[in-house]
């Protein structure tokens, strides 16, 4: 019974339909499916199986997104279920491309990456002004701040964002990472952000890894 | 006046259309068309990612009609207004029919003449250099002066600077008007130590939003080309719009371009390759471009030298070569960098393709996926021009050929390629001269690509 309801929740997971997620998942728990077994064999291996026909050009950005979504109400539905520690959300990220760029298309496939892994993703588009990101972090609560940049021009602006963090004294309330087309390590560590990546699946990674952070962690960088 | 008021239709049917939001738009409106009019056409699968130059023409026009179908079903979303420019059908069939077959720029000995060209077609294309690479802005002027000594690059686009007289160049700001008056004269300067006054641009190049292009267009003698380039592909925005009333006030040719992403929102190569057929037959009408060109991209890599990349760019050109004569632009993109064998491989793939497959115009290259700043250099650009130039001719079949032998050479390196070596790596700067070993490597990949069959016309500076 629980295998037959686990396995239609998979496929409403790869199909990205979330009200038939939320539906399954209340099923599941109703049916005492255990909570980690409704994230790993409900979500998380639909999950794994989509970003592989992402890979191979079988499904598209929109069905990740929409897998995306889904994940995140299968996630609210089962969190209160489960211990604390477990329970806990990865995390909240605010995301956006800098001031001036309207390049879109990194920074949805990185939004959507994080939200298929667990994090609260909130996506505020693009040429986003320094004050509108530190404003809306702060409107939020978020954990770390995302910031996407494809030309220099606009790069300059996530310096910027770094710079009146330090100043108005609200650095160590946020981790801040980076990443685009241009967007190096070297860079990155140069404006003193905490982390950066190269591909959307590395910003996973590395917002794991920031999220256990201490005040001394160095700073990361994976080139993957 | 017709061609403003072509623009304010846009403008007035943007302000007053239905309120449509962009997630709709990106998320469910066109995956959703564009996998029905795949079905509908029965092109479902259609891709063959073994024979990248696709070299079965019925299917090419069958592209076609669904493309047209498609523009019709959908017309260009504004992000401004949050609302969609539609275009009923004698619109679209009025416009697309007085599109332009051919017009000429530049002056005195740098007269160009731009005209439609179709798959297999004896004449060679247009070339024009570079993409808007970022490089140091005193770099600009060496590079520039390098790039366009060679007669192979018929017009000028890039490079573009971060700085302008060592101040950051921000985008959205005053420094971005700056930037563009700044490029005007460096470029000015360059084209002059080449010796060739006279030459047109495709402009402005370090203008990120409109700003550079508002302060600076008219600075040149005109007709040039005027860089209005769509937010994505299927939207129009502001930015665009700003641009294309002043260029159409002074008679310059516009070049629109976004492209769609093979795995994005379009979907697959199918879908992709009938959302940039619609996407440029939407020009017309919508923002009167003369040269539209929205290239489709791998989303996995960001690129188009590998195998869905190819095959999709190839059959929308056809298409729409094959069914018109308007003036199909498209960029080919390399992820690769200078003096790396890849980049001369994506090369031979990209543009001999291209160029059979009858595209008239292209601007490149994309060395290094055009993100790693100074990492381009002349000899990319020649290199470019003559595969791009060299493949006149040559048939759909035997294009297939060449892309199928080169293809195998990189493809597993097109997720994380070679970045290269950067322009003062490569060159004594003050003299202009290329270092030998990178000479004798691009001697050695010309002679490469002539074993292909390309014929690989001279620069005329190194050979
Ligand atoms: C598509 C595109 C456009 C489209 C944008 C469509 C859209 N809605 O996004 C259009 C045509 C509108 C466009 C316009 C321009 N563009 Co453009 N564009 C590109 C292009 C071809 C592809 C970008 C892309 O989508 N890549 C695919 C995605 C998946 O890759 P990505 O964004 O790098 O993201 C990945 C990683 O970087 C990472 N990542 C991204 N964000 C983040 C964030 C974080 C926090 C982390 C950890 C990771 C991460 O994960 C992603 C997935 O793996 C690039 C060239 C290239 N090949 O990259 C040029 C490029 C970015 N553009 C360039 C330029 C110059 C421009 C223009 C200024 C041209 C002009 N003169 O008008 C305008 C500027 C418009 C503006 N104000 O934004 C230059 C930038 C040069 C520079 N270094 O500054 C490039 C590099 C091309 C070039 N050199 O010729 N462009």
């Amino acid at each position: 019974m629980s295998e037959e309801i686990l396995k239609k929740l998979a496929e409403a997971m790869y199909e990205g339909d979330s009200d038939l997620v939320e539906t399954l998942t209340k099923e599941a728990l109703d049916a005492g499916v255990a909570p980690g077994d409704i994230i790993e064999k409900g979500g998380v291996s639909a999950l794994d199986r989509l970003g592989k026909d992402f890979s191979e050009l079988v499904v598209f950005l929109p069905q990740l997104m929409l897998a995306g979504h889904a994940m995140n109400k299968l996630l609210q539905i089962v969190r209160p279920h489960l211990s604390e520690k477990e329970g806990a959300s990865r995390g909240k990220i605010i995301i956006g491309t800098a001031k001036g760029d309207f390049h879109d298309i990194g920074k949805s496939l990185v939004a959507t990456q994080l939200e298929v892994s667990g994090f609260e993703v909130i996506d505020i588009g693009t040429n986003v002004s320094t004050n509108e990101f530190i404003q809306k972090a702060e409107e939020t609560g978020a954990d770390i701040i995302a910031m996407s940049s494809l030309l220099t021009t606009s790069q300059y602006y996530m310096e910027d964002c770094i710079k009146r963090l330090n100043d108005e004294g609200k650095r160590g309330t946020y981790r801040v990472v980076v990443g685009g087309g241009p967007i190096r390590q070297n860079y990155a560590e140069k404006i003193g952000a905490d982390g950066y990546a190269r591909t959307a699946y590395g910003s996973v990674s590395l917002c794991k890894e920031l999220m256990k952070k201490t005040p001394d962690t160095e700073f990361i960088a994976i080139d993957a | 006046m017709d061609a403003h008021k072509k623009i304010l239709r846009t403008l007035d049917k943007a302000r007053t259309a239905p309120r449509v939001t962009e997630k709709e738009w990106d998320q469910i409106i066109v995956p959703n068309t564009a996998a029905e009019v795949v079905k509908a056409h029965g092109l479902t699968k259609t891709c063959d990612p073994v024979n990248p130059v696709n070299t079965d023409l019925e299917l090419a026009d069958k592209f076609f009609k669904a493309g047209w179908d498609l523009a019709l079903r959908l017309g260009f979303f504004c992000p401004d207004t949050e609302s969609v420019v539609k275009v009923d059908e004698e619109e679209l069939h009025r416009e697309f029919c007085k599109a332009p077959a051919s017009f000429t720029v530049g002056k005195n000995n740098e007269v160009v003449t731009v005209s439609a060209r179709k798959p297999s077609d004896g004449k060679p294309p247009v070339y024009v250099a570079p993409l808007s690479i970022q490089m140091d802005e005193e770099l600009y002027v060496p590079l520039a002066e390098g790039i366009v000594s060679s007669r192979l690059v018929d017009m000028q686009e890039g490079p573009s600077i971060d700085t302008v007289m060592g101040r950051p160049l921000l985008a959205d700001t005053p420094y971005e008007t700056f930037a563009g008056i700044y490029e005007y004269h460096l470029r000015k300067e360059a084209q002059w130590r080449a010796g060739r006054v006279g030459m047109a641009s495709a402009l402005v190049s370090s203008s990120s939003t409109h700003f550079g292009f508002l302060g600076a267009f008219h600075l040149y003698e005109q007709p040039q080309i005027a860089l209005c380039l769509n937010p994505a592909s299927l939207k129009v925005n502001y930015t665009t719009l700003h641009k294309c009333f002043v260029a159409n006030e002074l008679n310059a040719f516009i070049r629109s371009e976004s492209p769609t992403m093979i795995g994005g929102y379009t979907g697959g190569p199918e879908a992709t390759a009938i959302c940039s057929i619609a996407t440029d037959i939407l020009q017309f009408p919508i923002t009167g471009a003369h040269l539209p060109g929205s290239p489709s991209y791998d989303i996995r890599y960001a690129g188009n030298c590998g195998r869905h990349g190819i095959w999709t760019q190839s059959i929308a050109t056809q298409a729409v070569t094959r069914n018109s004569n308007i003036l199909q632009m498209k960029t080919i993109n390399q992820v690769a960098g200078p003096f790396t064998k890849m980049f001369f491989l994506e090369t031979i793939s990209g543009m001999t393709a291209a160029s059979a497959s009858g595209q008239t115009f292209t601007i490149s290259p994309r060395s290094a996926g055009g993100s790693v700043k100074n990492h381009l250099t002349p000899l990319e650009c020649w290199y470019n021009a003559a595969v791009f130039k060299g493949a006149a001719g040559i048939s759909l079949a035997k294009a297939n050929e060449i892309v199928k032998e080169v293809i195998p050479q990189f493809e597993d390196d097109l997720y994380n390629p070679p970045k290269g070596r950067s322009f003062q790596d490569l060159y004594d700067i003050k003299t202009l001269t290329p270092c030998e070993e990178y000479v004798k490597f691009y001697l050695e990949m010309r002679e490469y690509a002539k074993s292909l069959g390309i014929t690989m016309p001279g620069d005329g500076v190194l050979c």
